[in-house]
């Protein structure tokens, strides 16, 4: 376990690295000169040549490039993403700010796809073949192929136009979270009920599980226990990659339901050619996926114990 | 030796698409109490499908007809499912694949003696001595383990004090030594012995080692084609034999000179077998043989044949 987890969080370390530079770089692809924009957002939109100089010099816009990171990378160790060319609040606590929402969104979604899909994909995979896996697959099927933003219209005018029993758009309530948690759900419970359902399906055929019904395993045991966990690898895989988009902020559906997330942050930084804010935000979604990278190889040395011993040899 | 499990007219079909095939056919076999059996057969005679028929786990495209009696109950799916593993257990061929590889093999142990509920404290103790059963070397650090760091030799141990766990009438063992190599295969050979003759319990043994199956049965019952062709005290076999199949596969064997058997591909051939399955390799063929099915008759105490040419 000891070298197999070092291996793991060493390779994280690695990607943080890369990623950190990779994001760095991001502001030398934002169109215009980002000392102009810095002296724009200081001193107003008409900024002449001595203003951007300075700015220049201040800020250390005038040196190479590897300096300017190993500058920026000190800042990042302590913590400092900078600050908003807008609002001129500190970027980490905006994100911070914003990051409870999308967090309780994320959650609320993968929850909820999880306890449609899990139970589906098992059904649909004992059941094989019959009535009932057919219409379990197809909305499986609905489910992916619905995209996010028109189920999202779809769900609005159904439940809040129509029935009035949901708020449009909004945050704070039980009743905000429920739109936007159904549309952002679909797509990933339709995928996992057809990979779980797959992936049992592969597992039901394997020796081991006729050994344990010769031996006198109960044919509950066997399904929930024996093939349910080895059907988990792949799908473990499937979910914590759901998971890692859900975090990053779902651009689209904050948007829609005017959930104030990281996604719309992202979004508005962009508008408003933020780059510190959209710098910062990226590079904090970077870091989830490797967090949560990390987390899933834990998760599968668990579930597998022939990954635990892999290091060993 | 009252009969403990019995056989009669069990036929076996496999269907696909439109193609079928019958792997075990017309089949009658009686298992006494006590008794140490070895089915002996080529890959393909039917003798898993035999087995698995038994312990009911044929896969669905499988047909089945006849009846199967287990201590004069007939079985059926719901009987089955209690019998398993407390009353009849099945050690299966492929070692490699039949342990879970998520679960420790202590952990898939203490389900079985969770199935016989046994109290928590005890369980622990029955599996060491399971353990020591079947002579696993280090057996306290086992349980920990994982399938995958054991070797095949002691993953079969771990399958056979899984299978001698709840201390069952009746233990088929499918091909118990495939996949080994020679010194474990010996080694597995040697403790099947010893369990066999410890026990009073009935034994069968599927195998295509005829010398395994003189080693570890009493009666051995040659499988040919889904059918049984001849069945005799394992004593007899070397000299006694009768039937042409039984003479072929003896004369195939390495230390007989390795006569190539000649054989059609068994399993694949639909067509309803009218007279002797065996005939167009059998060198006492006469006209009767393929006209007419010969039964298994009796020609001496514990000695049955099918077969025209032999009186």
């Amino acid at each position: 376990m000891g070298p197999y987890l070092l291996r793991r969080l060493s390779v994280a370390v690695v990607s943080l690295v890369g990623v950190s530079f990779v994001t760095f770089l991001l502001i030398f692809l934002v169109p215009g000169d980002p000392a102009e924009m810095v002296a724009q957002a200081r001193f107003g939109h008409d900024v002449g040549e001595r203003e951007i100089e300075m700015v220049c010099r201040l800020e250390g816009l005038d040196q190479p490039v590897v300096f300017q990171y190993i500058k920026w990378v000190r800042h990042l160790l302590n913590l400092d993403l900078g600050y908003s060319l807008i609002s001129r609040q500190s970027v980490l606590s905006l994100i911070w700010s914003r990051f409870p929402a999308t967090l309780l969104l994320a959650c609320s979604s993968l929850l909820l796809s999880q306890i449609v899909a899990v139970p589906a994909g098992i059904i649909s995979a004992l059941r094989k073949d019959t009535w009932l896996d057919v219409v379990l697959r197809l909305f499986a099927i609905w489910g992916v192929s619905m995209p996010s933003f028109w189920f999202s219209y779809i769900l609005i005018i159904f439940f809040a136009l129509k029935l009035r029993v949901l708020p449009v758009s909004g945050y704070g309530s039980f009743a905000n979270l429920v739109m936007p948690s159904l549309a952002l759900s679909l797509g990933i419970a339709g995928h996992t009920a057809r990979l779980l359902r797959a992936s049992i399906l592969e597992v039901l055929q394997q020796d081991y599980l006729n050994t344990a019904r010769a031996i006198g395993i109960r044919e509950s045991k066997i399904v929930f226990k024996y093939a349910l966990k080895n059907a988990m690898i792949p799908v473990l895989t499937s979910v914590a990659l759901q998971l890692s988009f859900l975090l990053s902020g779902t651009v689209i559906v904050e948007s829609i339901f005017g959930w104030p997330g990281l996604g719309k942050l992202i979004l508005d930084g962009i508008f408003t050619r933020d780059f510190p804010v959209v710098q910062g935000c990226v590079l904090f979604v970077a870091v989830c996926f490797v967090v949560i990278n990390v987390g899933v190889d834990l998760l599968y040395a668990w579930l597998d114990p022939r990954i635990r011993w892999e290091a060993r040899g | 030796m009252s009969s403990l499990l019995e056989i009669r007219n069990l036929t076996v079909t496999y269907r696909f698409q439109d193609r079928q095939a019958a792997a075990v056919r017309a089949l009658d076999l009686t298992i006494r109490e006590g008794e140490k059996l070895a089915i002996v057969g080529e890959s393909g005679a039917g003798k898993t499908t035999l087995v698995s028929a038994i312990m009911g786990l044929l896969p669905n495209s499988a047909e089945i007809e006849g009846k199967i009696f287990f201590r004069e109950f007939q079985l059926n799916p719901r009987i089955l499912a209690k019998l398993r593993g407390k009353e009849i257990v099945l050690i299966p061929q492929n070692v490699h694949n039949s342990l879970n590889p998520v679960f420790s093999v202590g952990n898939q142990m203490e389900d079985l003696l969770i199935e016989a509920k046994i109290s928590p404290n005890r369980r622990r103790r029955i599996i060491l001595d399971l353990l020591r059963k079947v002579r696993l070397p280090r057996p306290e650090v086992i349980p920990r383990s994982y399938p995958h760091q054991l070797s095949g030799g002691m993953k079969q141990r771990v399958l056979l004090a899984m299978g001698l766990s709840r201390s069952p009438s009746l233990i088929l063992a499918d091909e118990p030594t495939k996949g080994l190599d020679p010194v474990r295969r010996v080694g597995i050979l040697y403790l099947l012995k010893q369990l066999v003759e410890q026990r009073r319990q009935s034994f069968v043994l599927i195998t295509h080692d005829i010398k395994a199956a003189v080693y570890l049965s009493d009666t051995v019952a040659l499988m040919y084609q889904g059918e049984i062709v001849e069945v005799l005290p394992a004593s007899l076999l070397n000299t006694h034999s009768l039937h042409p199949y039984t003479t072929a596969l003896l004369a195939a064997a390495p230390e007989r000179g390795l006569q190539v058997l000649r054989r059609i591909n068994p399993g694949v051939d639909s067509s309803p077998i009218v007279g002797c399955s065996y005939a167009a390799f059998c060198n006492l063929c006469r006209p009767a043989c393929l006209k007419q099915k010969p039964v298994l008759r009796k020609v001496a105490s514990g000695h049955m044949v099918r077969c025209h040419a032999i009186a």
